[in-house]
């Protein structure tokens, strides 16, 4: 079957929205005691292992593939600010 | 500082630097050589330091090939030796931060960013010894705790067999006049039967700890070692002359309270010649009381004052 270009902008389109959300999820899932510091690294570690593990399965797909590392940081910030949240909380 | 508040704030600079970027990260990594520095951690410090050789350590550290990031420190096995020369980088690190930064692409490298370098040293170096390092201080500080204790206890062990022959005399004369004063409030009609039966509990407390002294007195040496009701006995006996006093000359009645003297400075005498003068304070405050030193307001107050502060 030939894939036209703007049907390939699509795919791709539609794979980034689905990575997107499997990332999302995996920031939801994550758990960590945020006053300790090795276990807030535990959870970026696991986040950064499972951005590698489901980039795997989109390996044809350019755009997530250079995009992986930028996700990584992404999600790594995002880790951060919700021990941060979490911090504040329970000073407050 | 406390110790307590010191490893507090180290945690919390580690904290920092797991979120700085290569804008941010001094601030933090000063932080934490400031709480590393907190006088009663410098003595601990110190040691540490003392027993490496952070110059020696590097030079015979793997510096790899042409390569970057191929350089491998070579760490010791033993705990004080790491701690040791942790302590020695964060030092560095606090009075120059832009050390730290080079030590990290030098030995910690994991891309061409700054950041990487600093994130990666902080995951396998300053967490760790954070975590180390406290328990490190942790145990310390729980050893120095049970060698106070131990000496607490060979101080009450010295004190018994020292003073056993006016342990059994003071002991007998209180079980004796604990038994005059029951006999008073039993027949005394301006206690409220709810007074009354407070007052009846806090004698026989104070009887029960007699009895357990006068044992004492007659108890050999080794079996006083082993024994943890002696050790307690002072802090109870302290306790329970608070309650007991406390319980009979109650500000209501503080006016018609007949304790005899004989009994305060044989509860004073007792808590003393076991307990050191932990067990004196109260005996001598009630001596001034009825001795008419003290009014009896004041009295009941302090008395008042003693029980809550043991609670």
């Amino acid at each position: 079957m030939k894939v036209s270009g703007f049907e390939a902008i699509t795919m791709k389109t539609n794979q980034m929205a689905k990575f997107a959300e499997e990332i999302d999820g995996e920031l939801a899932r994550v758990s960590f005691d945020p006053a300790n510091p090795a276990s807030i690294e535990g959870a970026l570690q696991q986040i950064s292992d499972a951005v590698d593990e489901k980039t795997k399965f989109y390996e044809r797909n350019d755009w997530i593939q250079n995009l992986a590392a930028q996700l990584k940081e992404h999600a790594r910030n995002k880790v951060l600010e919700k021990a941060a949240a979490a911090r504040m909380g329970d000073e407050g | 500082m406390t110790i307590e508040s010191a490893l507090k704030e180290l945690n919390n600079a580690i904290l920092d630097l797991q979120q700085a970027d290569h804008n941010t990260y001094e601030r933090p990594v000063r932080k934490m050589a400031v709480a590393l520095n907190d006088l009663d951690l410098q003595a601990i410090n110190k040691k540490l330091k003392d027993n490496v050789d952070f110059e020696t350590f590097i030079e015979n550290s793997n510096v790899g090939g042409s390569m970057v990031g191929s350089s491998q420190l070579n760490w010791p096995l033993e705990r004080e030796l790491e701690l040791g020369l942790t302590l020695h980088i964060i030092e560095k690190a606090g009075s120059d931060p832009r050390w730290l930064q080079n030590f990290a692409f030098e030995w910690y490298y994991d891309g061409n960013k700054i950041i990487d370098g600093l994130r990666k040293l902080n995951r396998s170096v300053l967490i760790p010894f954070a975590r180390d390092y406290k328990d490190y201080i942790d145990n310390l500080m729980s050893a120095n705790e049970s060698k106070i204790e131990k000496a607490e206890a060979l101080a009450v062990v010295d004190r018994v067999e020292e003073n056993r022959v006016p342990i059994l005399f003071v002991s007998k004369l209180i079980i004796s006049l604990t038994e005059e004063l029951r006999e008073k409030v039993r027949g005394d009609n301006k206690l409220s039967p709810d007074e009354r039966t407070a007052a009846l509990e806090a004698l026989d407390k104070l009887q029960k700890l007699s009895h357990e002294a006068q044992v004492m007195s007659e108890a050999p040496p080794d079996l006083l070692m082993k024994n943890e009701d002696i050790q307690s006995w002072a802090g109870r006996f302290k306790s329970a002359i608070n309650e007991s006093l406390g319980t009979i000359i109650d500000p209501k009645n503080v006016a018609n309270a007949a304790v005899p003297t004989g009994l305060i400075l044989g509860c004073g005498a007792l808590g003393a010649l076991i307990g050191g003068p932990i067990g004196f304070g109260a005996g001598s405050m009630l001596g001034h009381l009825i001795t008419g030193q003290i009014k009896p307001g004041a009295a009941a107050k302090t008395i008042e004052d003693a029980v809550a502060a043991k609670d």
